[in-house]
């Protein structure tokens, strides 16, 4: 029996075709627009590319031996970071005005940017040009102070003496965009809540027609309700491994490398959508759209907290209000995929975890308290 | 004008949840212009960088260190945990971690080349950035002490401190625009406007439509003595007066929130490029309508258009940051017209160095666009009532 009940609900279920473009057609084609928009952000936003930039090639310029070679140098090889073009004045402001350089460069007594406005590419060429003249200046007043130090000097000028080592918090990139593809993934959890809300709205009889009618079925409530969750704990699943393999392989998201934690975290994300919609089904009176609504609210608001709309929330929240990161189902969810993909350790993640599971426990115990042993006077 | 009449009869009696609707997004709208017009995620045009500054020893060397940076950086107070760190680099609250070691300044001043630790976003402009800026003033210090010229932590930070004072002089020509961070609350408003309007006109032109797609309801009304000439005006008349409603009450908390920066030129063209956005969704509101058949299809296709314009069209993520490819794609949304023009007014110092010539294209495409999602709209629905009708 309880088979039968399963299949039957499944194709049931199947046919639902309203709700099976919003747990598995809408995050796919959420995951295509943030794919196609938020992707390479981090790259176009601050990725780094040498600066264009010009310099006048007047006189002073062409006597100034030790700024050509500074110049030059920064222009040159593969970790350059201008793209240097020598110019005349009128060309250099030119091609500043056709938007086709940041800046341009005039050696004189002093040297002098010129720049087109504020900004990263402006600084760069601020910080150049003020570093070449200090250099100028300690150099100066080193061998003023002591004439005979002039080959210690140059040799310590032309030393490349690496100052800094860089050191990496983890093996991964830190790709900021994952974040909103890990929060996606979370919200299509938390959607399977529509299967939940159907089946507590299914099972109890006053509140839909179909449940009146599974009611006076010779078939225990219990049975009919566990073989329905099953059916749609199977549909849901499917749809968020399918849009997870989407995800994976088709976009090239990468979860990192312990795919069985990948797994476990999709899998307690499932049963809390599952169990949540549910006990907002048994829990809440009044109408199927009411329920739907509390339900939407309630894992929109979790998305938004969780920074799949604005990033900067999640991490003003974790610094100004901890509390609220720990009972938001969706940033546990979310936090616990970065955890795998970021973090060398799993310390958090476990914790993650395990207030999932506590959500999963209460609100399946919940609904179970709720919906057990209801008896209807009149239908 | 009975359709009209009834079109409005049918608004007000779903007038709570429409008005829950309108004030659901107005908020929506409000905190997301907010967290734009603040955030400075995505506007790596600010000319200072976050970092986290950790230091294992306080000297004056390692002070004069920070203060030399302290013109091209802000400091974070991050506290210093693995977990903590990791967390503000991905999330990008600081874009630089620099760590000094214990005994940094002995070895330094020993002649020797200590290390410090740093940590950024691999590739990134500003890590660039600041690595080339603390690798110059170690460079410059080091000159000091390897010539012998210094011998002692303080005098060399006093030294340095001489030696920054010396920069390059820096000329900004007016371009007559701005960047980035500096657009105005009223831009991002206006900005935001677009997915607004997007969202609730499909939403509720589409699902009014509904109520009289009913095929009951349209053989009875067809067999009244109104033509489909009369019947299609009227509705298109009470689709025209709700997005004009609608857009005036945008305009008038547009007002309340900006308050005297509403009023000036400029908004005009703001205004004025919006309510053109208004039509073209009314009338993709029209087509949407009479494409479908049920609610549930009109709320799948509202979302998918206001979020799949938002995305595409450089709403929710700047045009500037998009490749290419997805650029070239986005000229088939009328979103990316609008945001063009609006990006144009905010970029504007003033009105006279405005692109007005963006503003026009805008306007026009969005006319072109709102009136081919009108006739095709117009075409399905006659090809609906002819067949209803047979």
């Amino acid at each position: 029996m309880s088979s039968h009940i399963f299949t039957t609900r499944l194709k049931c279920l199947f046919r639902d075709r309203a709700t099976v473009f919003w747990t598995m057609a809408f995050p796919i084609i959420l995951a295509l627009l943030f794919n196609a928009t938020l992707r390479n952000i981090d790259k176009m936003a601050d990725g780094f590319q040498p600066v264009d930039i010009a310099v006048v090639d007047n006189e002073m310029y062409e006597n100034d031996s030790s700024f050509r070679e500074a110049l030059n140098a920064a222009s040159d090889g593969e970790n350059r970071i201008f793209s240097l073009t020598e110019a005349s004045e009128e060309e250099a402001a030119d091609l500043l005005r056709g938007g086709r350089i940041s800046g341009y460069f005039t050696d004189g007594d002093l040297v002098s940017v010129t720049v087109g406005s504020s900004g990263f590419e402006a600084s760069l060429m601020q910080t150049f040009a003020d570093s070449y003249m200090q250099m100028h200046y300690a150099s100066s007043d080193i061998l003023e102070a002591d004439p005979q130090s002039y080959e210690t000097l140059m040799t310590a000028v032309k030393e490349k003496t690496g100052y800094l080592r860089d050191v990496s918090i983890s093996d991964a990139e830190p790709d900021s965009a994952y974040s909103y593809f890990y929060a996606l993934l979370a919200m299509a959890c938390l959607y399977a809540g529509f299967w939940g809300l159907r089946e507590a709205e299914d099972i109890q009889a006053d509140l839909s027609v179909r449940a009146a009618r599974v009611n006076i079925a010779p078939v225990k409530k219990g049975k009919a309700f566990f073989s329905s969750m099953a059916a749609s704990f199977v549909l849901s699943m499917s749809e968020i491994l399918l849009l997870f393999l989407f995800l994976r392989f088709v976009l090239g998201i990468d979860f990192g490398v312990r795919t069985n934690l990948v797994l476990l975290v999709t899998l307690a994300g499932c049963l809390l959508g599952l169990s949540g919609g549910a006990f907002i089904g048994a829990v809440v009176r009044g109408s199927e759209n009411l329920k739907t609504g509390v339900m939407l609210g309630l894992t929109m608001t979790g998305c938004m907290l969780a920074g799949m709309m604005y990033q900067g929330i999640k991490i003003q929240i974790d610094r100004n209000a901890p509390a609220l990161r720990w009972i938001n189902p969706v940033n546990l969810l979310t936090d616990a995929y970065y955890n795998i993909y970021y973090l060398p350790a799993l310390d958090r993640f476990w914790i993650d975890m395990a207030i999932l599971g506590g959500f999963i426990a209460v609100f399946s115990i919940g609904t179970y308290l709720k919906i057990r042993r209801q008896k209807y006077a009149s239908l | 004008m009975q359709v009209f009449k009834l079109c409005g009869k049918v608004m007000r009696q779903n007038r709570l949840p429409i008005l829950i609707y309108i004030t659901v997004f107005i908020m929506l709208s409000l905190i997301m212009t907010a967290a734009a017009s603040k955030d400075q995620t995505y506007q790596y045009t600010a000319e200072k960088t976050e970092i986290a500054f950790l230091t294992e020893e306080n000297t004056p060397l390692v002070e004069g260190m920070k203060a030399a940076l302290s013109e091209n950086a802000a400091f974070m107070d991050i506290e210093d945990t693995p977990a903590v760190l990791a967390d503000a680099l991905y999330y990008r609250e600081v874009s630089y971690i620099i760590r000094v070691p214990a005994g940094f300044t002995d070895a330094f001043m020993k002649g020797e080349d200590p290390q410090l630790g740093c940590t950024s976003v691999p590739g990134s402009f500003s890590g660039t950035y600041i690595s080339e800026k603390l690798q110059l003033w170690l460079q410059t210090a080091s000159m000091y002490v390897k010539t012998g010229a210094v011998t002692d932590a303080d005098t060399l930070a006093d030294r340095m401190n001489d030696v920054m004072s010396e920069t390059a002089s820096v000329a900004i020509t007016d371009s007559g625009t701005k960047s980035v961070s500096d657009y105005s609350f009223l831009s991002y408003y206006f900005k935001y406007l677009a997915y607004i309007l997007t969202a609730i006109l499909i939403s509720i032109l589409a699902v009014l439509m509904q109520v009289f797609n009913d095929r009951d309801l349209r053989r009875r009304t067809f067999c009244s003595p109104i033509t489909a000439y009369s019947y299609n005006g009227q509705f298109l008349l009470a689709g025209m007066a709700f997005s004009a409603g609608l857009w005036i009450v945008m305009m008038v908390c547009g007002a309340a929130f900006t308050g005297k920066t509403f009023f000036q030129e400029s908004t005009l063209l703001y205004a004025l490029n919006s309510l053109a956005y208004t039509m073209m969704a009314a009338a993709l509101g029209f087509l949407i309508g009479t494409l479908t058949t049920s609610r549930e299809q009109v709320g799948a296709l509202a979302n998918v258009c206001s979020l799949g314009f938002s995305f595409l069209g450089g709403i929710f993520i700047p045009q500037a940051y998009m490749g290419k490819g997805v650029l070239a794609a986005a000229h088939f949304t009328p979103a990316y017209w609008y945001v063009k023009a609006n990006d144009a007014l905010a970029a504007a110092k003033n009105l006279s160095s405005a692109d007005i010539t963006a503003v026009r294209n805008s306007i026009l495409v969005l006319l072109c666009f709102g009136a081919a999602f009108l006739a095709i709209g117009l075409a399905a629905e006659k090809r609906r009532r002819e067949f209803s009708e047979a």
